[in-house]
């Protein structure tokens, strides 16, 4: 399922002192399977992006397809301006059938707090299954494994999902979209509160997840994540999309670099620092530090 | 009636001159089938930066709320600069201490980011003729001068960390406790914070830093590093003495710096190397 943004526009707060526009048209076509990542600075719009995916934000103006699903906000012209009547009309219209919608694309939210609502961990997990259509059966099956998958035993599944702590709230999030089986797996800032531990088993599994067709799409300010996993980068800054294309391209574009917030992934960083030394490494070839040890031992002999 | 209240103010003789926060045997659970923090002793002195690490579910964030007096600990004492906390000073005994919290939301009081930091203030009796200003500099250090009026719970999850850590550093703590505070703010950004908290220590050498972190690399600086597992407090030690109990620490679900894992590819790949230093670690892969 391919999800295609066409210029996606959207401001929070409309005529409040407070408005404030979050992203300036946004086209970009999540292809059909994508492992995608956005990075940025602080308040770029990440979020704000992801959170259409599923349509929780509607655009203030432009166009959505995901999948057969259209979102279409598309300014409309008269006489050379934009004619307010029928956007007025076109956003009045009520969205169809939008929970197909979040059944193919989940979220995990950058504060896992905030979608984490029932009495117990277990029930937290079954109720996306549920309400899709699933057997109390069936959803205890699959909500069993989610957890599991996530590492958390059967200890926890009668507690509150409030008295937590971060990295296990964390993880009962995931487990709870991971248990909808979704098309598209969107995901801000997953690794956030991970303990090491539990970070490299959670990339393992999307990794996996992915490589069996579903779509990733994710944040993360960890460019070594980006390197190692992502198959395309999308670099924002102030709302607008600066640069969409495979991470080494990003990460060998010094300029941009330079004038953006980023930093090159760690291994990228120990590689310049050789290199600088003398030695003639291919960065070409690392994306990790087994890959960067490997170009290392490579370049001595 | 007075004098019991100066009383509770009087440091304990068995505490050293130079002792911040002291754990005598501390126990704590939230349910008491389930053990939370068990018997935990440690000293920490003034002026020290200290990292606490630990898997998820280890005791890290209930041990900051311990020391800044918000839970009570079952058993133990708590000792801050060598004053045995108590229900009846807890409160005075907190205004030296700024914790930040792992979700920067459940901390906000304030309406707009300059109220949040300016409640703070008042509970330090700052003057008001001094607030502003105090306020002002906090939000362009922490670079969200813009964001003054602006309703904390609208901002990005590293906009809301960056006015919490603002507020913390404008109360002039002189125990800082930050839990995983800058874990979603951009590279630079982390750097930038990294940059300011250190700043602040150099003006004032006896603050005391508390870093909860899994980002192993941020705590390769630290004078020690304190490590949790299941509500045990299992090493304190150098950051060097700590990352050299690689297996160790992989057994606690942990994981080591980058220089280290760089280290054990390479004896993989038969190299012979140790790591003393980055700068060293350089050389040696170059030589
Ligand atoms: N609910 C809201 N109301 C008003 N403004 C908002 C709201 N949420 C976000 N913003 C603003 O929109 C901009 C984009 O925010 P967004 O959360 O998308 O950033 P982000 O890239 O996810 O940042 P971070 O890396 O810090 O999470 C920011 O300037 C932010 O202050
Ligand atoms: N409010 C609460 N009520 C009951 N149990 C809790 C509560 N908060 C935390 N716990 C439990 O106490 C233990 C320690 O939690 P704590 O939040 O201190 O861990 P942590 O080391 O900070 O973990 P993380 O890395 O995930 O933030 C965990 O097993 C957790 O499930
Ligand atoms: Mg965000
Ligand atoms: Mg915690």
């Amino acid at each position: 399922m391919s999800i295609k943004f066409e210029k996606v526009n959207y401001t929070y707060d409309i005529g409040l002192p407070s408005e404030k526009v979050a992203l300036r048209d946004i086209s970009h076509i999540f292809s059909d399977h994508c492992f995608t990542a956005l990075i940025g600075k602080t308040g770029s719009g990440k979020s704000t992006l992801l959170q259409h995916l599923n349509a929780l934000i509607l655009p203030t103006s432009g166009k959505i397809s995901i999948g057969s699903y259209i979102i279409d906000f598309s300014l409309e012209y008269k006489d050379g301006k934009v004619d307010e009547r029928k956007m007025k009309r076109k956003r009045k219209k009520k969205l169809k059938d939008i929970k197909s919608l979040r059944k193919k694309v989940g979220i995990v939210f950058q504060f896992p707090e905030y979608q984490l609502f029932e009495e117990t961990v277990l029930k937290d997990v079954m109720f996306g299954p549920k309400n899709f259509g699933k057997s109390e059966e069936e959803a205890k099956k699959v909500s069993y494994e989610a957890l599991k998958q996530v590492d958390l035993d059967s200890s926890y599944y009668e507690r509150s999902p409030f008295e937590l702590s971060g990295g296990e709230k964390r993880r009962v999030a995931i487990a709870g979209i991971l248990a909808l089986e979704p098309d598209v797996l969107v995901l801000d800032e997953p690794t956030v509160g991970l303990d090491a531990d539990g970070e490299k088993n959670f990339l393992n599994l999307i990794k996996d997840i992915y490589s069996r067709g579903t779509s990733i799409i994710l944040s993360t300010h960890n460019m070594d994540l980006v390197l190692k996993y992502a198959e395309n980068a999308l670099l924002l800054e102030d709302g607008k999309i600066v640069l969409a294309d495979r991470p080494h391209v990003l990460f060998k574009n010094e300029e941009l670099l330079k004038r953006s917030v980023l930093r090159k992934p760690k291994v990228l960083e120990f590689a310049d620092e050789l290199i600088k030394k003398g030695l003639p490494l291919n960065v070409e070839n690392i994306f990790d530090i087994p890959s960067l040890a490997k170009e290392i031992d490579r370049c001595k002999r | 009636m007075k004098k019991d209240k100066e009383l509770t103010f009087i440091r304990d003789k068995d505490i050293s001159l130079d002792s911040a926060v002291t754990f005598k045997n501390v126990s704590f659970f939230y349910e008491k089938e389930r053990p939370c923090l068990k018997n935990i002793s440690f000293d920490i002195k003034r002026g020290e930066f200290i990292s606490i690490i630990g898997h998820n579910g280890s005791g890290k964030s209930t041990l900051s709320k311990l020391i800044d007096g918000i839970l009570a600990q079952n058993e133990g004492d708590i000792y801050i600069f060598g004053v045995k906390m108590q229900d009846n000073n807890a409160i005075q005994l907190r205004k030296d201490i700024a914790l930040v919290f792992q979700n920067p939301d459940s901390q906000f009081i304030g309406a707009t980011c300059r109220d949040d930091i300016a409640f703070g203030l008042e509970n330090m009796q700052v003057k008001q003729e001094d607030m502003e200003e105090i306020i002002d500099d906090c939000l362009r250090k922490v670079g969200m001068e813009e964001y003054k009026d602006a309703e904390p719970a609208n901002l990005s999850g590293g906009q809301k960390q960056r006015i919490a850590i603002a507020s913390a550093l404008a109360r002039k703590p002189k125990i800082l406790i930050l839990d995983e505070a800058s874990a979603m703010l951009d590279p630079k950004g982390k750097k930038e914070i990294e940059d300011i908290i250190f700043e602040r220590k150099k003006e004032d050498k006896d603050l005391t830093i508390i870093n909860i972190t899994h980002e192993i690399d941020e705590t390769i600086n630290s004078d020690r590093v304190l490590v949790l597992s299941k509500g045990n407090l299992v090493m304190s030690d150098t950051p060097n003495k700590v990352f050299s109990n690689d297996e160790f620490l992989t057994s606690i679900h942990l994981s080591l710096p980058f220089d280290h894992l760089l280290v054990k590819e390479l004896n993989k790949l038969g190299y012979e190397i140790e790591y003393d230093d980055h700068e060293g670690l350089i050389e040696k892969i170059c030589r």
